[in-house]
């Protein structure tokens, strides 16, 4: 999807001509009717929704036009979440993509141990976002936990992990921890598939590792990091759980404040559920453009693969 | 016999800071799951002595037992096990359907079940849950085991598609056309023929939507209550509600993560060639 290989569709058609309509109706059918129904629906609901006033679950509704729009865009704590969320979508899906790419040129040489070293990469990725928060509270636990432990035996004074300022980078680390290996996966993948005869050539005629490395890998894999990275920004931008695992677990009462927080917020703490369809409408706009990008990307590269 | 152990000296010395980042790297991935899985073994009062003193104190099975035993774990586990496997099931099943209609029929419509799974793919739980709620609400069926399935299926069934999607459209189609000539109709080619090659596209779909909704914890927060919470929201009420016991929330940790861990390696020849960005998410 992301390497844009969604426009050539239908290479392989063939089979029964007659009657297409039919058959494909059978054998798509099942998702398009499950995705209209679970995707489609809440969305156009969410649009529709967010017209009307509605405090509570179980209140009535009135018609007020765009004032749920205008109490988010008026509402500081609005745009506190977009920063707080920008920031850490930038940050983390920077240091996701140096670590992962990093990652990728170094396992991809390192001949038959480079399958074991992949699959161990992989596994933080598979953790449940609660497992990991616990997890890591452990090992950031100040009497038990190892890090500090470790940090200690160096002479190095640990940071205040959840502190009010630091808990942010507490949080950097995590991501940056569970979701690298998404990065690092995507990038070996299409480095198994760069032929190795133009790098034996270009080591003959005397190129350096990172002369290789920079003329002839990076040119490859431009358009793939450039998907990943809005792909791994808009995930980060949206992300909830581990921000608010993070901050809320055992009544932490800190505030790591992003987008999906804020709506979550609103929606179930302060009840007011119009408001908290305008806010998902607003990130269903934001979602929107980024689509439209990712759409063009995947097509500039179909354009230039053709 | 002699020369071998100075080889080896030798290749670790020249090679030392290579040796040192695959050091490095093993250690921050697999550092903190080594840890979780001692420290499930040991006694809180070894733990609480020194996160690195392994070698004195005794290694016990009792954080397993209270974790069984005083709590909800088994409930929480079995509504997981449900959950996540009709959700696998329905999306693998349809996924696979999907993908061979759209790779093999040439519709006007398929970019369209393409595009809207893109969205799905994208999608964050946030945007689904808030309406979800409220229209689930109105018919009922929150806190329903069917309720949940129906707001996690969206994401399962998007993150199944571009599994099976990339496999489909690189299979080449000759065998389904010689048995089309034959004579055999679309529901034999599908079942006798089509369904065997496709198996393992099927099985790493089936899994990553598995995966997806035994590790998902949003939906379930919402919409689940009693004892029809999933593991992830069960696991994060024992946190919250009890006085931090971390033998004990480790060997949860622990048998959360086990599962996970045994499907990815089972299944690991299967994704580890060929799909890259397909069927992950994030």
């Amino acid at each position: 999807m992301v390497d844009g290989k969604a426009a050539e569709v239908s290479k392989n058609e063939h089979i029964l001509p007659k009657k297409p309509g039919h058959r494909w109706f059978l054998l798509s059918g099942p998702i398009c009717i499950i995705l209209l129904v679970t995707i489609g629906l809440p969305v156009c609901y969410t649009i529709f929704s967010s017209f009307w006033e509605k405090r509570g679950y179980s209140a009535t509704v009135h018609f007020i036009g765009f004032a749920n729009y205008a109490s988010v865009l008026t509402d500081e704590a609005f745009w506190s979440s977009i920063t707080t969320g920008f920031l850490y979508a930038v940050i983390s899906s920077i240091l996701q993509l140096v670590i992962g790419l990093w990652g990728a040129l170094f396992v991809i040489r390192r001949g038959r141990y480079r399958n074991l070293l992949s699959s161990i990469i992989f596994l933080p990725y598979l953790l449940p976002s609660v497992v990991l928060v616990i997890l890591w509270t452990f090992a950031l636990n100040d009497s038990v936990g190892y890090v500090n432990y470790v940090l200690r035996a160096m002479d190095i004074l640990p940071p205040q992990w959840f502190g009010e300022a630091t808990i942010f980078w507490t949080l950097v680390i995590l991501s940056v921890w569970q979701f690298f290996p998404f990065v690092f996966f995507a990038i070996y993948g299409r480095l198994t598939l760069i032929s190795s005869e133009l790098l034996e050539s270009a080591e003959l005629e005397g190129a350096t590792h990172i002369q290789r490395t920079w003329h002839i890998v990076m040119p490859e894999l431009k358009s793939l990091i450039l998907s990943i990275v809005v792909l791994r920004f808009i995930i980060m931008f949206m992300k909830f759980d581990i921000p608010w695992l993070l901050a809320s677990s055992r009544g932490g009462g800190r505030d790591l404040l992003t987008p999906a927080v804020y709506a979550y917020r609103v929606a179930f703490e302060r009840l007011n559920i119009g408001m908290a369809f305008a806010i998902t409408t607003i990130f269903l706009l934001i979602l929107a453009i980024v689509m439209i990008i990712v759409i063009r990307i995947s097509r500039s590269t179909n354009a230039e693969a053709a | 016999m002699q020369k071998q152990p100075k080889r080896i000296v030798q290749f670790y010395s020249r090679n030392l800071p290579i040796v040192v980042m695959v050091v490095i790297i093993i250690l921050v991935a697999l550092g903190p799951f080594l840890l979780m899985l001692i420290t499930s073994i040991r006694f809180n009062a070894d733990i609480n002595y020194s996160p690195f003193d392994l070698w004195s104190g005794t290694y016990t099975f009792e954080n397993y037992l209270k974790l069984l035993s005083q709590t909800n774990f088994l409930e929480y586990a079995s509504s997981s096990i449900l959950v996540a496997t009709i959700v696998a099931l329905i999306s693998g099943c349809c996924a696979i359907l999907a993908s061979y209609g759209i790779t093999r029929i040439r519709s006007r419509l398929s970019p369209a079940v393409m595009n809207l799974s893109l969205w799905g793919y994208l999608f964050s739980p946030i945007m689904l849950v808030i309406p979800s709620y409220v229209l689930l609400g109105s018919i009922g069926l929150v806190d329903t085991y069917f309720g949940l399935i129906l707001t996690q299926l969206p994401m399962a069934l998007a993150l199944s598609f571009w599994v099976t999607f990339p496999f489909l459209r690189d299979l080449p189609p000759d065998i389904e056309d010689t048995a089309a000539l034959d004579g055999a109709s679309l529901y034999h080619i599908l079942i006798l023929i089509v369904a065997p090659i496709v198996r393992p596209a099927l099985l790493a779909a089936s899994a990553f939507s598995f995966l997806f909704s035994w590790n998902e914890y949003l939906t379930a927060r919402v919409l689940m209550s009693g004892p029809r919470k999933t593991l992830p929201v069960g696991l994060q009420d024992i946190y919250d509600s009890t006085v931090v016991d971390w033998g004990m929330l480790m060997a949860a940790c622990v048998l959360i993560v086990v599962p996970v861990l045994a499907m990815y390696f089972a299944l690991q020849r299967f994704y580890v060639d060929d799909w890259g960005v397909g069927g992950i998410k994030g």
